[in-house]
């Protein structure tokens, strides 16, 4: 690699880096309880132990645990209604307005067979949401959101180069090279090469899958304009309904329309899922794949009937498999302590870069230290690989 | 140039190889599956330990 190439990566990893390295260790740290964030929820009590079902008995009418729910916050309307995967039980999230956003919401969690409702901490308040806020937004809405997904993709770029720069650098060195004997800045660059090289890949695709997660509300919206809009077309002029049909009937209706999915969650009208006339009940797999992949069923809110069932586009299959791959939530408890070390080790990879910058000198100092090996210009003699 | 490349990368590629392999596998089903994903990440993470602290130190 030519002296001028390898200046021109270097300063881009240098100053990719840079401007993005204090935003990753808030990331890094913040997200580091986030995996956990189910385990810690039992943990403290703030997600309930629920019971199984009864023998023999049905479901609970979801009219019913809607209305029940209601009578907790007056006022609100309801939301969404959803389903827990891992027991027997159902949440409803309800707002002062159709459109009222998360962290405004209320949350009342029920039996889905005795209509109980559970002692369950609202998901928007406490520490865990505190540092849900400062991974996702900052506290500032899209504009926080859309920041950090421009850190994430600055991130992309920082390892890209030092993966570029990682060639000339081991050429003269063999894999797994960390020198200790010679001087604290050879320690710490070997290190850095060794710890980054080998989470690259778990890295580069958390880093874009990030990226992509923070564009879930503008995807989301563009969604909701393109191709519901087509669904919703024939209602455009209609006023807003005043009747609602069986909500439960509806749920009904789409377990008998995709027999081979169940509900995942139902959006009611106004809320930016399913139109203003319609419920979406959206339908999802049971692997941990097709559990993402959710296929819409859109019911009349006033006859009751389904109307469409669309496909959902390329960009929200993306953005859907995107959540796993950031959450690394989807391969048991084991997965998670993984994606924990990955996570420390990456702090430890943007600590020690931070480390080498305090103890840079020139540039001109540090390309020779690239393409030398870190061998400080000396040749190695022959046989040292 | 582009051998010596070859060589440099020879090693992070396989890692980079297990790492997909282990991010992908978990998503295509659970216990199997699952288990496939652990064993890939464990091997990503040992070979950080043993480069660390098992590797004959550097002539």
């Amino acid at each position: 690699m030519r002296r001028t190439t390898i200046k021109a990566w270097f300063l881009i990893h240098k100053w990719s880096s840079l401007i993005c390295t204090a935003f990753l260790l808030l990331l890094f740290v913040t997200g580091l309880p986030l995996i956990f964030w189910e385990e810690i929820g039992h943990a403290t009590g703030a997600t309930p132990e629920v019971e199984p079902a009864p023998a023999g008995m049905a479901r609970a009418n979801v009219d019913v645990l809607i209305d029940k729910a209601l009578a907790q916050y007056p006022g609100d309307v309801p939301l969404f209604f959803g389903w827990d995967d891992h027991s027997p039980s159902v949440y409803v999230n309800t707002g002062a307005r159709p459109d009222t956003p998360p962290p405004e919401m209320h949350t009342v969690v029920l039996h889905e067979y005795t209509g109980e409702i559970l002692p369950a901490a609202q998901f928007n308040e406490g520490v865990m949401f505190f540092l849900y806020r400062l991974h996702t937004d900052l506290f500032a809405g899209l504009a926080g959101t859309l920041f950090l997904g421009a850190m994430a993709l600055l991130f992309a770029m920082a390892i890209v180069s030092g993966v570029v720069l990682y060639a000339p650098f081991m050429r003269k060195v063999p894999f797994g090279t960390f020198r200790t004997d010679r001087n604290h800045r050879l320690a710490w660059l070997d290190l850095h090469n060794l710890l980054g090289i080998v989470t690259v890949a778990w890295a580069l695709v958390v880093g874009i899958t990030g990226a992509i997660n923070t564009l879930a509300g503008p995807l989301e919206q563009a969604w909701q304009a393109e191709q519901l809009a087509e669904f919703t077309d024939q209602y455009r002029d209609a006023p807003a309904p005043t009747q609602f049909s069986s909500l439960d009937a509806a749920i009904e209706k789409a377990r008998a329309a995709e027999p081979a999915m169940t509900p995942a969650f139902v959006s009611f009208p106004g809320t930016g899922y399913s139109g203003e006339h319609h419920y979406g009940v959206f339908m999802h797999g049971d692997t941990p794949l097709t559990e993402r992949l959710y296929r819409p069923v859109l019911v009349d809110v006033e006859t009751g009937e389904i109307t469409a069932r669309p496909q959902l586009p390329d960009y929200m299959t993306v953005l859907l498999l995107s959540q796993p791959l950031h959450f690394g939530d989807y391969g048991g408890w084991p997965l998670k302590v993984l994606w924990a070390l990955l996570d420390l080790i990456t702090i430890a990879v943007l600590i020690s870069g931070i480390y080498l910058w305090t103890k840079r000198g020139s540039t001109e100092n540090r390309i020779n230290e690239i393409e030398a090996g870190g061998s400080n210009g000396e040749q190695p003699s022959a046989g040292t690989s | 140039m582009k051998s010596r490349n070859h060589h440099t990368f020879r090693i992070p590629a396989m890692i980079a190889l297990a790492s997909l392999v282990g991010l992908i596998s978990a998503l295509i089903g659970d216990g199997i599956f699952d288990a496939v994903s652990w064993t890939a990440f464990v091997a990503v993470l040992g070979v950080i330990l043993w480069a660390l602290f098992f590797r004959a130190p550097h002539a």
